[in-house]
Order: structure tokens, then sequence, then C-alpha cells
């Protein structure tokens, strides 16, 4: 019975802490946010190219800048066909509101990354994916610091 | 997402549908090199073709959408030295080549030396989920084209190596070192000296896989079998 309290307090004390080291890491998540800058050139690639995606124009670098230039700096799209196209589904939508899903699909789809891995210690998994700095490179862009050296 | 929900599959006995759902890692299919490697490894033929299957036909929908001529127009785009501009930024084979001497010559026998280190690994691992956090790991690291945020991928790995009995402390701790910001900092932001970056990040998942491979498998565990 003891034993039995013991390792309830003790699995107790583990979830606290891994609650707290998961709020540590989103502050660091929010910090990379608010310092971001390059928010959103991926999906504006994306975005950009699901419009030329079927028009056989997919990779004409020309057209593709020209509509990425509306909403960012362009770079090149190395998606496939199919990967653009599938981008579609939120390419009908005006650009800031399907900015907002895709960064909600890209949260959901890591929470499935972190629930669906077989065999991770779910806790440490969660803890680790609040801590990802990649992870927050993935939403947010990279953080405007001044380059050293 | 897709590489942990075909992992999933597999674990739960539907090796076609998990060939299915890993055809889904086409959308960064140049991160995903692990996980054929992983199929043929450990001899998951029905996942393979379930996969094979798959591919093909979102190969045939690039040229229903696309026209014939989108192979020639996408090798173009690839080659264009403006689509992969910051090598010495990225953390993998072709950053860590970039700074040696015949950096295309390093790259290829680094990338041969990673995958042959991967397939033992894969064929030793019984353990699905480390070896689909190997084959992540590795795929990161034999991509010609990824930069700070595909680093995410190196997670499920970090996390078995810090969770595992058996593992070296030494190892844990560099696990740790690298789930904080730090190494991405050193890549990313600290100029001429990102190689120290991306041998922290390359040296980690050539330690953690050769450490599979070298520590010995207790009596009575099973060889790797497919789902």
């Amino acid at each position: 019975m003891q034993m039995a309290s013991s390792s309830l307090t003790t699995a107790r004390a583990r979830t606290v802490l891994a609650v707290f080291a998961c709020a540590i890491g989103l502050a660091e998540y929010l910090w990379i946010a608010a310092n971001s800058s390059g928010f959103g050139v991926d999906f504006n690639q994306f975005y950009s190219a699901s419009r030329l995606a079927g028009t056989g124009r997919l990779y004409d670098w020309d057209a593709l800048r020209k509509i990425e230039a509306e909403h960012g700096p362009p770079v090149h799209t190395g998606r496939l066909p199919v990967v653009a196209f599938g981008v579609k589904l939120v390419g009908w939508m005006p650009y800031s509101t399907a900015h907002a899903v895709w960064v909600a699909c890209g949260m959901v789809s890591f929470l499935v990354f972190a629930l669906a891995w077989p065999g991770l210690n779910r806790p440490l998994m969660a803890v680790a994916v609040c801590w990802s700095a990649p992870a927050a490179v993935l939403f947010w862009g990279w953080v405007r610091i001044p380059r050293c050296g | 997402m897709f590489a942990a929900a075909g992992l999933l599959c597999l674990s739960r006995g539907r090796p076609r549908l998990a060939g299915a759902v890993f055809a889904l890692c086409i959308c960064k299919y140049h991160l995903a090199l692990g996980f054929p490697i992983l199929l043929v490894a450990q001899k998951r033929w029905n996942a393979l073709v379930g996969g094979a299957a798959a591919i093909a036909i979102l190969l045939g929908a690039c040229f229903w959408i696309e026209g014939p001529g989108w192979p020639r127009r996408y090798w173009q785009v690839l080659a264009d030295p403006a689509f992969s501009p910051a090598a010495p930024r990225m953390a993998n084979l072709r950053g860590i080549a970039w700074w040696l001497p015949w950096p295309t010559a390093a790259e290829i026998v680094l990338a041969i030396a990673v995958a042959c280190l991967l397939w033992t690994f894969l064929r030793r691992t019984t353990d699905l989920g480390l070896a689909g956090a190997g084959a992540a790991a590795g795929g990161l690291l034999l991509a010609r084209h990824g930069y700070a945020g595909d680093c995410a991928l190196l997670i499920p790995l970090l996390v078995f190596t810090v969770q595992r009995p058996g593992v070296a402390v030494w190892l844990k701790c560099w696990a740790v070192l690298l789930l904080t910001p730090a190494p991405l900092f050193l890549v990313v932001l600290v100029a001429n000296k990102q190689f120290y970056g991306q041998l922290l990040i390359v040296g980690f998942v050539v330690a953690a896989l050769l450490r599979e491979c070298l520590v010995k498998r207790p009596t009575g565990d099973p060889p790797a079998q497919p789902a």
C-alpha cells in the first residue's frame, strides 16, 4: 500500500516536472516567434506554387517569383507537382487564413508525430518537442539575431 | 508525421497500409531516404510493395498534373545553385563535406559509410520505434538539402537515447545537449564555426547508431522481424 502511494507520488512529481519543462520550452518558442524574421517564407512558396500547379508552369521561376513577391521574398520551390497540387486544399483561401490553417495543421502533425511514434516515452517526447529549436524554426522561421564572428 | 504514422501501422501489423503511408513522405522525399533502407534491411516486403505502389500512383499523378516534361524542368530547378544556396549551414553530410577538400568525393564517401552503418543498425535492431528513429536520423544526414528546421527529425533518436537503459552517460548528455537550441545556433548563426555545430549533430547520429551496432544483444532477443 505504502509502495503504491510512493510510486503514485513519484509519477505525479514526474508529470509536474514534465509540464514545467514543457512550459519553459514553449516560452522559448514564443521568444522565437517574437523575434522571427522568416515567418511564412516556406508557406509563401507552397501557397504560390499551388497556384501554378496544373498549369505546366510550376517550375517557371519568373511566374513563381511574381506570385511569391505579393507576400514576401521569393524562394525556389523543390516540391513535386503532386505535393504542390495538394496544397490547393488551402490555396483557394485568402493568404492569411490559409497560413493560419497551415500552421494549425503543422501543430497537429507534430502532435501525431509525438504521440504515434512507437516505443517513445510520451512525457519525455512532449518535453523534447517543446524544447526543440528546429520545431520552432519550422513554425516561426529563424530568429532575427545578428550573426556572430 | 507520415513516418510516425507508417511506423504505427507497421507495429499494428498493417504493412501494406504502412508502406502507403510512408509513401506520403514524398512531400519531403529527400529527408526520407532512411525509410526504404529500413524496409529492405528488415525484409518488410509487404510494406515495400505497398509503398512502391503508392509512389507509382503519386508519380503518375505528377505527369497528369504538370504534363510529360515536368521531370526535365524539375531537374533544372534542382541543378540550379540558387536552389540550395547555403550548403555550409546544412546539418548533414553535404554540410560537413563543404568544409573538406574535394567536397563531392568526400560527400560520396561519407554517404556510403553512413548508409552501411544505417543498414547494419537496422539489421540488428529489434525495436521498431528505435529502428524508425535511426532511419529518420540517417535520412537527415544523407539528404542533399536540409536546413535547421529539418533537424526536428532527430527528436525520436534523441529521446530514445535519453530514455533507454544501458546507454552511456556521455551519449545521453550529448542527446540532452542536442535537445537544447545550442547546436542550431552554432550551425546557423556563428559565421565560419558552423562546422562544429554540424560535427555535433552528425557525430551524435553516427555515435548513437554505432553504439547500437557494437552493443551485445542479450541472448533470447529475437532478430528484427517483418510485421
